[in-house]
């Protein structure tokens, strides 16, 4: 019980404060008292390695997704009100741990689930932001409920039983995270261990790595040996160090810091410091260069106030794991990646984007070509952003552009742009390049909406399935490109249906003439690759599962856009439908590709589970709304504005 | 008649037949993928992707609609008559042709593979070898004479025969190898054992009816049998049931026979022996990075090592095996089992050279369509200059 409170007084005390009443008194003192750390600390420690969800990357990496899963955006406020960045959220977490407890990262969208936990929340918004010290009181019941409603099918949670297992795994992570250095002040000294007495000596009180570094004197305390099977002291494994150890190796592990020894397998795990006592104390393993770097996280904490000696240990422990992971091949990508997050492309390409937005649209009021140049240039310096990132991630993961569905907007959404300004070189009317700014923007938008809500890793480790480049590189991707040429198309769609409307162009068939020329050219190319990356996916499918076509959700959802798109070009070539027909089955096509993308990964059956999602329901039946809308507006613009050739005469 | 003739090609060949038939398309593979929210995959299958007409249940209202089987044939009767031999031939339709063309193809190989191919599963220990697949979902009755020793010769009767049988319909098999009939009464596609009520049934026991599980590869079929031998006499009642250890026996003119209800059996002409199942995890996680057996094929005396691992498939005299799961269950004891998904498809290649003739034909249509529409823009802007 009351985990973390322990945890805060060990901190304490082995940062050099007693603990006990002073650790407590800290835990009331809300206020971020420390030195702020420095930028140079701070990057040092954003690219240090670590290993998580299967995969070796960068610190910042590892807390700008907890503290997303947290707290729902990429940063964090002391309660005095300072900002910070996820790394140095987590710096604090683990040096600080007494006021990272009171740092308000826990959001929760319904303060019924406070209610629900027995927690008060006067002051505070129906959605609101809580720390951990505001959390703990109810903490058991937290995990008891989170506990009971896992076992409720995911779909069939209500949104309040939904936070609540959300909560209680992301209270459970803060815990592994704030009490990672928990045990380096928690070992028995010798007053309390006859074994470390008669390893260190009476007055000893040995840090962790050292206690490590003399398991092979220590183990005979712990477990016996053959000729005294009750060991020096007694019963085996009834000194204190021996129950601590054992309780420590099974329970808090803290997070993969410590890269195993250069000889052991490819895909060996890093070591947490619970493994680094499993390993030395109860195996016997020899591992010099990991206690090595045990000792500078020890001596971090003791001189966290001390930033000059702080600085020094940590540089040490930096070079230690770096060189360390240097060996097994696993830091190359490292800096890449840490540099990549910290560069925020996609964040500078969205507000050129907008830019460009801005830019085209003063254009259409006013004649020149200054300002339409001007839009152009924005979208391109966008558009190359976008794509920079995108071979970024490619080279760090070395996978093709697309593996999750994250990547795929990105891919869709650059997709979507280039066609708009092949478009517009063919058509120079400006509508494709406004098009390409608003799909940049809004394709961007989508991304980061879907990684904040998501809160996972968004370079995440890929199934079995999918380790094949070969086919992400043919399938997946054109099979995105289809999707992106089908947003494209609705897009198109849409400026006819409003421009007829609101009256745009009224007098100039030629505009929509040129816009239905667009439309269908985009179809065309959405179709050429909707059938190809269908019908590549069903021979991966082959390759894989041996059948080239399941019926299942996902093929089904690339079927009914190819189904759509031949439809509509059909339709055309039969004179089945016309101009505004054409715009009105685009945006539609627009909803086939939602539906495909995003819906069937709702329906949580099929054979493609690696793309499940959920959460996204309301925004997609939000958007089909709207659609359903715009198709109304157009069908009924269509009919009051018949071509007269086309109306029934009154003798029919 | 003539003009009757000439509508009905008219019809056959028309666009609008053509859009109605992708509509319905479009239509059967939303409510099928709805569908599956509430059914097993392979039900839906059955019902909307397989048949000719099906019966939607829309909200209570059932809604009569043409299956996909159906619309797939009236598709390609109406690429045939429409898009190859009714269609304009001239340099602008090419691409056109070439990729009706493309998708004739890859119709044909659908349905050569749904006709002709064989699908099912081939389970091993690390050690143990075989030559057998047997399919997930299909069935047969076996009959054997029961021999101390000797080569035993099986008379198979397959599962479309009788797994039909409702409603009080019977059917009766035999052969002139055998002293008998062998009555099938009541069918069951997922069933077990369990006591009679009132002390009926057969010895006592009976099949109890289980509505079709989720995923229908676990369904259990049974059936009620009844042995009826050629030399008169009274019949001898019996049950199959699917997972029985044992089949029945019955004891015909002095003759011990087994009769017993399987999954479908093929036998390959080849044998594989599991030598090592390895499965890998992504580090400190428990997410499969990468399973893979390692397996010994042997064929005509010649024995070779191969590595069957997901997405690398062995294909061998026809047959594909593909590593599909795994497992280590305590009835094997506590040894790895890999399980391969085993494949004879005579259209095999059929989908990759469809895609090559589809994908070359749009972009035959769409680059002529793309290279004219930029001739006429010129050709505007010449005339406006």
């Amino acid at each position: 019980m009351k985990r973390i409170l322990a945890c805060v007084a060990i901190v304490a005390a082995a940062a050099g404060s007693s603990p006990g009443e002073e650790g407590a008194e800290r835990l009331q003192a809300p206020m971020r008292t420390h030195v702020r750390w420095s930028p140079e600390l701070v990057d040092l420690f954003a690219r240090l390695p670590v290993q998580d969800g299967g995969r070796v990357k960068p610190l910042s990496t590892f807390a700008n997704f907890t503290l997303l899963a947290l707290n729902g955006r990429r940063g964090c406020a002391t309660p005095g009100g300072e900002q910070l960045t996820p790394t140095e959220w987590l710096m604090d977490c683990f040096f600080y741990t007494e006021e990272a407890v009171h740092y308000p990262c826990f959001l929760i969208q319904d303060a019924g689930v406070l209610d629900g936990l027995g927690l008060g929340h006067e002051g505070k918004q129906r959605r609101d932001r809580y720390s951990y010290a505001d959390l703990e009181p109810a903490r058991e019941k937290l995990f008891g409920l989170g506990a009971q409603y896992e076992g409720i099918d995911a779909r069939r949670r209500n949104p309040v039983q939904a936070q609540v297992v959300n909560l209680a795994r992301n209270v459970s992570q803060f815990e592994k995270l704030a009490g990672f250095l928990s045990v380096l002040g928690s070992m028995p000294d010798a007053a309390e261990s006859r074994a470390i007495a008669a390893v260190f000596g009476a007055e000893a009180r040995p840090g962790l790595a050292e206690i490590l570094g003399k398991a092979g004197e220590l183990k005979p305390w712990l477990e016996g040996t053959p000729d005294d099977p009750h060991g020096p002291g007694g019963t085996p494994g009834s000194d204190p160090l021996a129950a601590w150890a054992r309780s420590f190796s099974m329970g808090a592990r803290g997070i993969a810091l410590f890269p195993p020894l250069a000889s052991a397998p490819p895909h060996a795990a890093w070591l947490r410091v619970g493994d680094l006592v499993d390993d030395t104390l109860f195996r016997g393993a020899a591992l010099p260069d990991q206690l090595a770097a045990l000792a500078d996280l020890e001596a971090m904490l003791r001189l966290r106030d001390d930033r000059a000696g702080f600085a020094a240990r940590a540089e040490s422990f930096r070079g230690r794991v770096v060189a360390a992971a240097g060996q097994r091949g696993e830091y190359a990508k490292i800096p890449l990646e840490a540099a990549f997050y910290r560069a925020n492309l996609f964040t500078w390409a969205q507000a050129a984007y907008a830019i460009g937005f801005v830019l085209a649209a003063f254009a259409w009021f006013r004649t020149g070509k200054a300002l339409p140049r001007l839009s152009l240039g924005s979208v391109i310096v966008a558009t190359l952003l976008l794509a920079i990132g995108i071979t970024l991630r490619c080279v760090i993961r070395g996978r093709p552009p697309v593996t999750t569905l994250y990547e795929s907007v990105l891919f869709a959404t650059g997709i979507s742009v280039v066609v708009s300004l092949a478009a517009e070189f063919l058509h120079r009317q400006g509508i494709a390049l406004a098009l390409a700014t608003v799909l940049g923007a809004a394709g961007l938008l989508l991304a980061d909406r879907y990684e904040l809500q998501e809160g996972v890793d968004t370079m995440p480790s890929l199934v079995a399935v999918l380790d094949t480049n070969f086919w992400l590189a043919s399938h997946v991707t054109t099979v995105t490109i289809g999707y992106g040429a089908g947003l494209l198309a609705g897009a198109i769609g849409h400026v006819t249906i409003l421009g007829r409307l609101f009256g745009l162009k009224r007098h100039d068939e030629g505009f929509y003439k040129s816009l239905a020329s667009m439309t269908y050219g985009v179809l065309c190319f959405g179709l050429l690759f909707s059938v190809v990356g269908t019908v590549l996916g069903g021979i991966w499918a082959n390759e894989s599962w041996g059948r080239f076509w399941g019926w299942d959700p996902k093929e089904n959802g690339a079927l009914a856009i190819v189904l759509w798109k031949l439809i509509v070009l059909h339709a055309l070539y039969g004179g089945y439908i016309r101009e505004q027909g054409l715009a009105i089955s685009s945006v539609f096509c627009a909803v086939v590709v939602a539906a495909s993308w995003w819906g069937v990964n709702l329906l949580g059956v099929g054979l493609h589970s690696y793309g499940f999602t959920s959460g996204i329901l309301l925004a997609l039946f939000g958007y089909f709304a709207v659609e359903a809308l715009v198709i109304v507006a157009g069908v009924a613009w269509g009919v009051a504005n018949q071509p007269v050739d086309d109306r029934p005469s009154p003798a029919a | 008649m003539r003009k009757i003739l000439l509508r009905t090609w008219e019809t056959l060949a028309s666009t609008g037949l053509a859009l109605v038939i992708l509509s319905f398309l479009l239509l059967l593979t939303i409510l099928g993928t709805l569908e599956q929210m509430r059914t097993s995959l392979y039900e839906v299958q059955r019902r909307y992707f397989e048949s000719l007409f099906v019966v939607h249940d829309f909200s209570g209202i059932p809604l009569p609609l043409p299956g996909v089987s159906l619309l797939l044939v009236l598709l390609a009767i109406n690429l045939v008559l429409g898009g190859v031999v009714r269609i304009r031939k001239d340099s602008t339709t090419w691409g056109v042709i070439v990729c009706h063309a493309g998708i004739l193809i890859l119709l044909a190989g659908s349905g050569i593979e749904y006709l002709w191919s064989q699908k099912g599963r081939l389970t091993l220990s690390e050690g143990e070898e075989g030559a057998e697949f047997t399919s997930d979902r299909e069935w047969e009755i076996a009959i054997a004479e029961a021999k101390d020793s000797g080569p035993v010769t099986e008379l198979v009767i397959p599962g479309w025969q009788f797994m039909e049988l409702r409603d009080g319909r019977t059917a009766r098999f035999t052969s002139p190898d055998i002293p008998f009939e062998l009555e099938v009464r009541r069918v069951f596609a997922n069933c077990e054992p369990g006591p009679a009520p009132g002390g009926g049934g057969v010895d006592g026991m009976t099949l109890l009816e289980r509505p079709p599980g989720k995923d229908s590869g676990k369904d259990v079929a049974g059936a009620f049998v009844a042995v009826r031998p050629k030399s008169g006499g009274g019949p001898i009642e019996g049950l199959l049931w699917g997972m029985e250890q044992a089949p029945m026996s019955a004891v015909v003119d002095g003759r011990r026979w087994t009769i017993g209800l399987f999954h479908r059996r093929w036998q390959l002409p080849f044998s594989i022996r599991l030598e090592d199942f390895r499965q890998q995890f992504h580090p400190g996680t428990g997410m499969a990075k990468s399973f893979e057996s390692d397996v010994i094929l042997t064929r005509d005396g010649a024995a070779q090592r191969v590595k069957i691992s997901m997405n690398q498939p062995l294909r061998e005299s026809g047959y594909t095996l593909y590593q599909s799961g795994f497992g280590q269950p305590a009835s094997r004891g506590g040894r790895w089992i890999s399980t391969f998904s085993v494949v004879k498809n005579p259209a095999d290649g059929v989908p990759l050279w469809s895609c090559i003739v589809i994908a070359a034909g749009l972009l035959l249509h769409f680059s002529q369509k793309l290279i004219r529409h930029m001739r006429s823009q010129r050709a505007a802007a010449w005339r406006s200059a």
